[in-house]
């Protein structure tokens, strides 16, 4: 390190003036907290996608059952099991063909869409061949070894292509009914359980949470004993048994989950309002003078609401998947009414024969489950970006 | 082993940076000092001066997103820089002992004081028997002044007081001897009554072992009392270097002279208000070109602003860089 | 300590006693009765029935009845099945369940901890971010849709695997991978920040800068603090994995008590309900009863808290 002074440079002696210092600039725009917020939630990708993901399928649930020109519980037996792409074959004179796998034969035309059936000439099962008739051709269906169908000289149809169902796009499940209305509007019923219970989470536990919170010493304490020892049962058990006890149906499962849900989120506002309370700034405002219900509302709710929305959005998946356990294992929704869980229980027996009716809710279900909790992180990182990695 | 004379720590030109999102953090913008064998010296200067990072870049110890940029260092003739990891490590076990500024949360909360510091004094030496670094354990606190030393050696951190956890970290860093021992803030979150009694533990460790003490304060008190040499950090800098009354008696910069009428008077029960220096302390990811104090000095002129001044020696002790000391402003009858 | 594990040992007692209180009551304001079946039976034989199981006494007798039952392990009779006892279906159905269950827990323990503690140690390197990805999707796909999944690739399309039925020991794979991948993908995850979180702690510098090798940095200080928050959530994963059981094996076909518990459900035979509900949150109370006093072995803090 050079000792010396360097003698080549100029050094001007001046003595600087007050102004020239700018002893105490500060840089960068000043922004307010929720405007940071939503700036870093809106830079994070996933979560917006995932919003999005959200809107559109809030978007389906609601209209999209309306649109179908089907409702959910029409039944057409004659059509069941029908997957959502189907093979047309199609005979030399033009005419097209679809086998159902209940060993029937439709009429349909090249795109897709089935007309009629096809009554048999002979249909003995013994011979393990039915015999058909139509427009002057003789047509074999063969179920010796696999479904074969064949034209009048034992071969295959010379044509065969795989189209979408235009009766039913999605397909039918196992009684005919379609596959694309239930699912939509068994979106309508997981969502709706999972929202009206996140709202009834959010009223009874903020409620909870905070008077115990707030208030503190003795109520605090029985307050949260109560709360401690519902939470020891485990809540699934809770609601099973609440279940039976209610019978099926959509207002008894909401009902249900809502008396258990509640139990976290009181626990977590209380654990806000406790921190806040002890903080300085709330220390300022009463040694300032400002009234109670001031504090609370502008100075302990926004502060603590961060946290009890991100809590709020990671439980929506929870509850739709509490729902869709619960109709699994036939205590939810009561049928014809469907919801996810309901068509997933229906699907799992053919998951064999015909794998997309459990496929298709399974799909719906995670699809919607990622999006709320990628949402839901996002919205935590973006709320307080010091717990990010 | 070479030998560079009696010179244990040499530090020439060392540079370190944090490299963050927001872009790079120059912490330590070429720092150089000598410390010999049995001094203490303290290092002044506020929040963010680059005082803490200077000792963690010596040990290699800085968090993820820091690196030692440039320059070198030399403990006891050998290149810290290009150490191994496993060199490193016995550097850090017996030559080198650090006291951290936090003794509520750099001691390990589940895991008995004994454990932590038998573990120091067998980590390269496995023929110490546990029985045997027990016993060294005891003797250490004992030295630190920690009552019912055989009780304690079982208990837990968060059952002591933050005192007596601070002088746990002492006893953990002089457990094999340490040739210096860089106490970070050791005395700042505790009270002023604790504060004396660890700074008298410090000179008493001094006095019995002759390591080699760095004393990293902001308190220009704390230094006072205890150091023999002091040097003046700021803006990842160094300010001013000397003897302790070189730099109170003499003080021969702006920013030393403002942290000197810092201090509050006792003797001022008056009224009149504290004083501190106006204005904040410089941006590290762009650093000014010139001198880093001259926002905030009373004598700035516009040399300072466009030009670093170098270091103008006042005597073989003490140096410092401002350009009021060149020789060409004197000339022109500029006085300090 | 001891205080500490009696206080904990007299919560699990009373909340056992309100759980078997409550699902007695409950069960038994059900309208109807067990008896009213869809074909209403005619009033002698429905009187006789409910003589023979004792539901013409007052509804006191019946819980204390009841209770001295449990006393003695006896659950009563079940009102499907006539002539069993729903002892008789417990003792049938425990040990598929408890060999799915103990295969689930050796998975999550295995794989669960390790998977985050790796990622934590390589953070923003492959292995952490293949570790975030893998579980995020296990934690949030719900386990019987994951069933379904796996079901669907392995045993239908692949055919690796059987479909249902335990008569083999590869039965119990699909399922208790099932049961397992929830949790050890959010056990994974909180290891994983939990670790982070340590390793940012100013204790893990002081080891550092002791000299300590970097294995005795890592085990011996910062596991044992990372894996706090990983033993308090090892309870709700437990009561998790416990109700996940219903629905795997229903799906897998186990036959275990968690199977019977759901045809018990749809067929509203009480006693088996009642029975299986008092047997499956008496399991994970114990099972919250040990890893509370596993959480005391590893943070001696409590002590402190606790007072």
């Amino acid at each position: 390190m050079s000792e010396t002074h360097g003698g080549d440079i100029i050094k001007d002696w001046t003595p600087l003036a007050p102004d020239e210092k700018d002893a105490e600039t500060t840089s960068g725009v000043t922004t307010t907290y929720w405007q940071d917020v939503r700036r870093r939630l809106w830079r994070n990708k996933l979560a917006v996608t995932s919003l999005l993901v959200i809107i559109l399928i809030l978007l389906a649930s609601v209209f999209g059952p309306g649109l179908t020109g089907k409702t959910y519980d029409a039944q057409q037996l004659a059509l069941r099991n029908m997957p959502p792409r189907i093979e047309i074959q199609t005979a030399a004179d033009g005419t097209n063909f679809f086998i159902h796998p209940d060993l029937k034969v439709f009429l349909a035309n090249a795109d897709g869409l089935v007309t009629e059936e096809l009554a048999p000439i002979s249909a003995k099962l013994k011979d393990k061949v039915f015999v058909y008739k139509y427009n002057g051709g003789t047509y074999y269906l063969n179920f010796a070894a696999g479904i074969k169908f064949e034209d009048e000289n034992h071969q295959p149809l010379p044509q065969k292509k795989i189209v979408w169902n235009k009766n039913y796009v999605l397909g039918t499940d196992s009684i005919g009914r379609d596959m694309l209305t239930r699912l939509l509007y068994g979106g309508r019923i997981s969502l709706l359980v999972a929202f009206v219970v996140t709202i009834c989470t959010l009223l009874i536990g903020v409620l909870y949470g905070g008077v115990a919170g707030y208030y503190g010493g003795n109520i605090d304490i029985v307050l949260m004993r109560v709360v401690e020892v519902l939470m020891s049962i485990p809540s699934t058990i809770y609601i099973i048994l609440l279940m039976v006890y209610f019978g099926q149906g959509i207002y008894n499962i909401l009902i249900a989950m809502a008396l258990t849900a509640w139990l976290g989120m009181s626990r977590l506002v209380r654990g806000q309002v406790l921190s806040l309370k002890e903080q300085e700034f709330v220390l300022a405002a009463k040694t300032a003078g400002v009234s109670p219900i001031r504090i609370i509302l502008s100075h302990l709710l926004p502060n603590s609401i961060g946290p009890i929305i991100v809590s709020a959005t990671l439980s929506i998946p929870g509850a739709i998947a509490t729902e869709a356990f619960m109709s699994y294992i036939g205590l939810g929704v009561r049928p014809p009414m469907p919801s996810w869980g309901i068509l997933s229980n229906d699907g799992i027996g053919a998951i064999r024969s015909s794998p997309y009716q459990i496929l298709l809710p399974s799909i719906a279900i995670s699809l919607t489950m990622f999006a709320f909790n990628f949402l839901g992180d996002g919205l935590r990182d973006a709320l307080d970006p010091r717990l990010k990695d | 082993m070479a030998l560079s004379g009696n010179k244990l720590l040499e530090v020439d030109n060392l540079r370190t940076s944090f490299f963050t999102f927001s872009g790079e953090v120059q912490a330590v913008r070429s720092v150089s000092f000598n410390l010999e064998r049995g001094e203490i010296v303290g290092v002044v200067g506020e929040s963010g001066s680059g005082k803490s990072v200077t000792f963690l870049s010596v040990t290699r110890l800085l968090p993820a997103a820091g690196k030692i940029t440039g320059g070198k260092v030399r403990f006891d003739g050998e290149d810290v820089l290009a150490m191994s990891h496993t060199e490193l490590r016995r550097l850090r076990n017996s030559q080198v002992g650090m006291v951290f500024q936090e003794p509520m949360t750099s001691l390990n909360p589940v895991m008995r004081v004994g454990t932590q510091i038998v573990e120091r004094i067998r980590a390269f030496n496995k023929s110490v028997s546990r029985r045997q670094a027990r016993a060294r354990a005891e003797h250490l606190l004992e030295m630190v002044r920690i009552p019912e030393a055989k009780t304690v050696l079982d208990a837990y951190p968060f059952e002591l007081s933050g005192g007596m956890r601070q002088r746990v970290m002492f006893a953990i860093a002089i457990a094999c001897n340490p040739k210096l021992l860089i106490a970070d803030e050791p005395t700042t979150a505790l009270d002023v009554t604790i504060q004396n009694q660890i700074l008298r533990l410090i000179r008493g460790l001094r006095d019995e072992t002759n390591a080699s003490i760095i004393l990293i304060t902001h308190d220009l008190g704390v230094v006072a009392e205890t150091c023999e040499r002091v040097i003046v950090m700021y803006g990842g800098m160094i300010m001013e270097e000397g003897l302790v009354d070189e730099i109170f008696y003499q003080t021969a910069h702006q920013y030393t002279i403002g942290l000197k009428r810092s201090i509050p008077d006792v003797n001022n029960v008056g009224g009149d208000r504290l004083f501190s220096i106006a204005g904040t302390p410089p941006s590290l990811i762009d650093p000014p070109k010139g001198c880093p104090f001259y926002p905030r000095c009373d004598r700035a002129m516009r040399v300072c602003v466009e030009h670093c001044p170098p270091y103008f020696r006042l005597s073989p002790t003490h140096r410092s860089m401002c350009w009021l000391l060149d020789p060409d402003f004197r000339s022109r009858g500029g006085a300090l | 300590m001891l205080t500490y594990i009696a206080k904990r040992f007299v919560m699990m007692l009373v909340t056992m006693f309100i759980i078997i209180t409550a699902t007695f009551f409950l069960m038994h304001a059900i309208p109807g009765g067990p008896f009213s079946f869809d074909r209403a039976l005619p009033p002698r034989v429905e009187a006789a029935l409910e003589a023979k199981y004792h539901l013409d006494k007052p509804l006191m007798q019946q819980y204390l009845d009841y209770l001295n039952g449990i006393l003695h392990f006896d659950f009563g009779p079940s009102y499907i099945y006539f002539g069993q006892t729903v002892n008789q279906m417990i003792a049938d159905g425990w040990p598929a369940s408890a060999k799915l269950g103990i295969a689930s827990t050796l998975l999550i323990l295995v794989f669960g901890v390790p998977m985050g503690i790796i990622a934590a140690l390589n953070r923003n390197r492959t292995p952490d971010r293949v570790t975030m990805v893998i579980s995020t999707i296990g934690v949030v796909i719900p386990s019987f849709v994951l069933a379904t999944f796996l079901l669907y690739f392995f045993s239908v399309k692949l055919e690796w695997l059987p479909t249902f039925g335990v008569e083999t020991w590869q039965g119990y794979i699909l399922p208790s991978v099932c049961l397992a991948v929830g949790p050890i993908c959010g056990i994974a995850r909180l290891a994983r920040s939990s670790m982070l979180d340590t390793l940012n702690q100013d204790y893990m510098r002081t080891a550092e800068s002791k000299g300590l090798s970097r294995g005795r940095i890592i085990f011996a200080h910062g596991l044992r603090n990372s894996l706090i928050p990983v033993t308090t959530s090892l309870g709700v994963t437990f009561a998790a994995l416990l109700t996940g059981t219903f629905v795997i094996e229903k799906i897998y076909a186990v036959p275990g008590l968690g199977r019977y518990f759901v045809y018990s459900i749809t067929n509203r035979d009480y006693t088996a309900v009642m029975a299986l509900t008092i047997v499956s949150s008496a399991v994970v109370l114990v099972a919250v009863f040990i890893i509370d006093i596993l959480y005391v072995l590893i943070d001696p803090r409590i002590k402190l808290y606790d007072q």
